[in-house]
Formats: structure tokens, C-alpha cells, sequence
């Protein structure tokens, strides 16, 4: 178990039981030098710090690190969703493109449309991208099956309870298919137990599919149990400073959060973003106009 | 305390207690002696008076009820304590009038013409109405030139105009169609573009996540967030129409149910005028309800619980 330090991307390998690296060829998603900057009236907000990252295919990378270090922005700008300053984001070696559906988002808070089915909001991402057919309805059913939620196609988003409408909020990203499902902090709104079943079940639909995933959250133990590679966030400026092979076999499932080295895991990580949580803490207290994750809030 | 970390598998006063010595135990509630219960009781079948009871509380009884009572009140108040026909006639009275309006051929007649006023002002005014909503919603730039202009004539009460319109629109129906459309075009547009404008922003970053371009951020986001309010709006257009018309035939009319009840208001015919009144409520509710129907099919979700 151990850290690797930022400073040697090259050294850096994905480990344990994430999928195989074939060395020659391009990582499916590329973060090359990402830099975000927010320009306010009187000041330039440096949001993300010349980032790098590669994730190959099929491998599930969680990104952890105190509020406001820019996960979302990051996220937000490997989706295409803002512009980044400088850098680029590349899918299978070629720049990623919003309108390709190289991505596809699960947001934090659901948002799910409230004038649509469920089915029909699952349908949203085929019905924006003109793919339109009568094998619409059929795939976004069979994503709703895969999120175990059947017999809910013709309900409304505010019959269902929080945990069925995240289940909704996954099989909308899932269905369309995309290289790599951007994750943000998916399971934050639920409660304790709830969320602990879905991550299960995620485990589940990933190990079906084996997408390529980057994921953000607050939860350490959720980060361990979920990723091949968690990724630690440092703040003002965002930047990458660290990286942590998860070695620990799957399939995974939730008594290994008592194992002593899944422990030993999220200390590790505990260790390297403590100091930023409690200022970030602090900021909150002292600052009430504490710049969000997300301080575009754009269009 | 003390029971807790006897873990020996013994039987304690409450229950009973499992696992192996030194390791957390738990102590068991199972008592056998306990009648169950079980968790969910069907209430009896209600007796035949207190069913009926019940049927009369039910929601669409209600304004059943409260209309009748308003009546009954209305003509025990004009009969006993006003006593003079000329100041108040009861509901009685009102309906014997439209009888005889009626029997005159006056009050189909009144009646077409006015609805023919109202449906033309009412369809123009809601159509454009919406799009200048939506382009109010849309356009910032638009807004900004509109916005006071559009505020100063929806404060403004433009029925005050009404003498004017039998100079700039002659006598006859024009004028009246003219009015009622000016009266439904701004609280369609006013909600309108208030609905597009509460759109969630988390739902535009989502429809751009999926790649959407600027119409379809349009219409498959802002338009249907716009729904509700739009529906409030038209809502008040329906309003503003009915008192359009009344005043629009006011000035410079033959017909309609607005001249009839300025003509029985000259012959002092009390029954005439509230007679005329009625019909506009009738037709008031009328509109409403058929609206409210449209209404349920057009925003489903949002009547999910009756």
C-alpha cells in the first residue's frame, strides 16, 4: 500500500485487479495539464492547477479532497460542461467531444425532470442526441432493470423515494452508453444505510459492465471500497497531489470496509486531506462568501 | 448493565440471552406469553347515517353545498330584510328574468355575441401573449427595452381606455375584441416569462451534459418548466377577458350580455342586471373548469394525489 506522489505520473500504474494496462496503447480517458480559471470583477479564481490524469479502460477512479478543491470543476470539465484555460481532455487519444457522447454525467442532486416519467427521463440523453427510435423506450427500460427498479416507468420523479430517484439519476447516464460515467458525488444526498446498498449495487452494474468511471466523493470508506485508484485533491489552487492503488481484491462488498487494511486505506487518505478539510471547515465559518465547487453557475 | 455481560446463553427476567462468553451479546425480547398483535386493523363498515354523513363531507360536495347556502342566504336577505326589488331582487327572481329574456330571443342572442367577443380577443391575446412571453424569457436584451413598457400597461388599467376605443375602433364588436385581447395579453406574457426564467440551472447543465443545442435547451427544459406558470396566467387572462367584455359593450353596443345589463340598469330593472351578472359568473366558472381539465393533461405531474 502506498502514495504516489504527483511528480512521477510516468512511474504511476494502475494496480491490484483493475484492468490490464497494455503500455503501447493510449489510456482511454487523458486529463493533459487542465487548468480552470474563474474570472469575478476584481479577481482571477485559479480553480484547477495544471492537472493531469489517465484513467485506462474499465478502471474506476474515485476523487477525494476537501470542499471547494475543484472536483466538481474538474468533472465538470472533463464533461465538457466548462472550458478549461489551458490543457486538454482526449478520449481514446482524439479531444473529447460534448456532442459525441464521449460522457455522460450522474449529477449530485438527482435532477431528474419533474415533468418527465421515469422513463422518459431515463430516455433524456437518446431523445437530446436524436436517437430517438422505438428501441428508445426499450433500452431505457432495460436500464431501469439493470438499476433494479422496475415497474416505476410511468411514475413521476416525486412518487419516489431518494434512493429510487439516484437509481434513476444512474440508469439516465448508463443508458446512452458512454466511454466514461462521470460520477459526482452521487450518493451524498442519501441517507446512511441507503447509500451503502447502492454502492453495493454500483459495484454490481460496474462489475456487469466494467465502464470507465471517475467518481468524486466525500466518503473515504466509499472512495476505498469503490475505485481501483483514488486520486487525492488539493486545494487553492486545485491540483492533484496524490494517488493511491487500491489493492484490494474484487468483487468487493461492504464487510471489507472492517477489514484492517481497507482501514489502513482510508486513514492513509484521512492523513493526506485532513489539514485541508479543517480549513476548508474553518473557511466555511469565517467566509460566509466561500467560493462553492462550482462558482461558474453559468449559461 | 449487569444482564448485558451475562453472555452465557442463561435466561434472564426480560429475555434471553445469546453468544459466547466475552463477546457482545444481545438480550432477546421473544416472550411467548405475549398475545400477538397484529400490526394493521381494518376499520369497521360504517353505518348507513354516518356514511351519508361522510358522502356530504366529500371534496366535491362542497361547493354544492356552499352555492346553496349563498343562494338561500341571497333571497332570505333580498325578500326579508332589503324588501324593495328595486335595490336587490333574490336568485328567484334573476332566474324567472333570464325566462324571460330568453323567451324574447334576446339572451341567445346577448349571449353569442358576447362568448364571439371574448373567444376572439381571448385566442389572439393568449397566443401572442405566450410568445412574447418566451421571447421576454429568452432574450435578455428584448427584456431590458420591454420590461418597462410592459409594466407600466399591465399596472395601467387599461379598461380606462374603453371610451377611447369606440373613437379609434367604431361601434360594434371590434372594439370589444380589441379590449379584452389587450387585458389577456400581459398576465400570459408576464407569467410566461416568469416561468421560463425559474428554470433549475442544474437541468440546463444536465441537457447540455447530454449535449443539447440552444432550442432544445428550449424545449425539452425551459418551455416545460414554463408550464405551470403559463397555466396561472392564462388562468388570469380568463379573468381579465370576462370584465373586458362587460366593459367593451358598455360603450357604443346593441348587444351582448354587457349592453343588457346597462339597458335594465337604465329601466331600473335590478332582476335584468343581476341576471346579466350571473351569466358572466356562470360563464367565469365554466371557462375555469373546462380549463382546469386541459389543465390536468397538459401538466400531469402535477396532480398526482386526487
Amino acid at each position: 500500500m502506498g502514495v504516489t506522489e504527483r511528480d512521477d505520473m510516468s512511474e504511476v500504474a494502475p494496480s491490484g485487479s483493475g484492468a490490464p494496462r497494455d503500455a503501447e496503447s493510449a489510456p482511454l480517458l487523458e486529463v493533459d495539464n487542465l487548468s480552470v480559471e474563474f474570472t469575478r470583477d476584481d479577481f482571477t479564481l485559479l480553480a484547477l492547477d495544471r492537472v493531469s490524469l489517465k484513467v485506462d479502460e474499465g478502471e474506476f477512479v474515485c476523487v477525494v479532497g476537501a470542499s471547494g478543491c475543484g472536483k466538481t470543476t474538474l468533472l465538470k470539465t472533463i464533461d465538457g460542461l466548462l472550458k478549461p484555460t489551458e490543457g486538454s481532455v482526449r478520449v481514446r487519444g482524439r479531444a473529447a467531444n460534448l456532442a459525441e457522447g464521449d460522457m455522460a454525467m450522474v449529477f449530485q442532486h438527482d435532477a431528474l425532470l419533474p415533468w418527465r416519467t421515469v422513463l422518459a427521463n431515463v430516455r433524456l440523453g437518446l431523445d437530446l442526441r436524436a436517437r430517438r427510435s422505438k428501441k428508445s423506450d426499450k433500452r431505457a427500460h432495460d436500464a431501469l432493470e439493470a438499476v433494479k427498479l422496475r415497474h416505476f416507468d410511468n411514475h413521476y420523479p416525486h412518487e419516489l423515494s431518494g434512493g429510487m430517484r439516484q437509481r434513476v439519476n444512474l440508469a439516465r447516464a448508463i443508458v446512452v452508453d458512454p466511454e466514461v460515467l462521470l460520477m459526482d458525488e452521487p450518493f451524498a444526498s442519501l441517507d446512511a444505510q441507503t447509500r451503502e446498498v447502492m454502492q453495493t449495487e454500483l459495484l454490481d452494474i460496474w462489475n456487469r459492465a466494467r465502464k470507465t468511471v471517475v467518481f468524486i466523493t466525500h466518503q473515504l470508506d466509499e472512495a476505498v471500497l469503490l475505485a481501483d485508484r483514488v486520486i487525492v485533491m488539493g486545494s487553492h489552487p486545485g491540483r492533484i497531489r496524490a494517488e493511491i492503488p487500491i489493492d484490494i481484491p474484487r468483487p468487493r462488498d461492504l464487510r471489507m470496509k472492517r477489514d484492517p487494511k481497507f482501514v489502513k486505506y482510508v486513514d492513509l487518505i484521512w492523513g493526506l486531506i485532513e489539514e485541508e478539510v479543517r480549513r476548508s471547515v474553518l473557511d466555511d465559518i469565517t467566509n460566509f462568501d466561500h467560493e462553492s465547487d462550482d462558482p461558474a453557475g453559468d449559461d | 448493565m449487569d444482564r448485558t455481560s451475562e453472555a452465557d446463553g442463561s435466561e434472564t427476567e426480560q429475555g434471553r440471552s445469546v453468544g459466547a462468553p466475552g463477546m457482545p451479546s444481545a438480550i432477546f425480547y421473544d416472550d411467548d406469553d405475549l398475545v400477538p398483535r397484529p400490526a394493521i386493523t381494518r376499520r369497521p363498515p360504517l353505518t348507513r347515517g354516518k356514511r351519508f354523513r361522510q358522502r356530504l363531507r366529500l371534496r366535491r360536495n362542497r361547493p354544492i353545498l356552499s352555492i346553496t347556502v349563498f343562494l338561500v342566504t341571497w333571497q332570505l336577505f333580498s325578500d326579508f330584510y332589503v324588501n324593495r326589488p328595486i335595490f336587490l331582487t333574490g336568485p328567484i327572481q334573476v332566474v324567472q328574468e333570464l325566462f324571460v329574456q330568453a323567451q324574447e330571443g334576446t339572451l341567445w342572442l346577448d349571449m353569442t355575441v358576447s362568448a364571439t367577443e371574448f373567444f376572439k380577443g381571448f385566442s389572439v391575446g393568449l397566443v401572442v401573449g405566450i410568445l412574447l412571453g418566451m421571447a421576454l424569457g429568452t432574450s435578455r436584451r428584448f427584456k431590458s427595452y420591454a420590461d418597462p413598457i410592459i409594466t407600466g400597461f399591465y399596472a395601467t388599467p387599461l379598461i380606462a381606455l374603453a371610451p377611447l376605443f369606440i373613437l379609434w375602433f367604431g361601434i360594434g364588436e371590434r372594439k370589444t375584441v380589441v379590449l379584452v385581447f389587450l387585458l389577456v395579453i400581459l398576465p400570459v406574457a408576464i407569467n410566461t416569462d416568469v416561468g421560463i426564467r425559474a428554470t433549475d440551472a442544474v437541468h440546463v447543465e444536465l441537457a447540455r451534459s447530454f449535449g443539447a443545442s440552444r432550442l432544445q435547451l428550449f424545449t425539452a427544459i425551459r418551455f416545460p418548466t414554463s408550464i405551470p406558470f403559463m397555466i396561472a396566467g392564462i388562468r388570469m387572462g380568463i379573468a381579465r377577458g370576462l370584465i373586458g367584455v362587460v366593459v367593451g359593450e358598455f360603450f357604443g353596443s346593441r348587444e351582448g350580455m354587457g349592453y343588457r345589463i346597462l339597458l335594465s340598469s337604465q329601466y331600473f330593472n335590478n332582476a335584468g342586471v343581476l341576471a346579466g351578472v350571473l351569466m358572466f359568473a356562470v360563464a367565469g366558472v365554466i371557462l375555469v373548469l373546462i380549463f382546469e381539465r386541459f389543465e390536468r393533461r397538459v401538466a400531469p405531474w402535477r396532480y398526482e394525489d386526487d
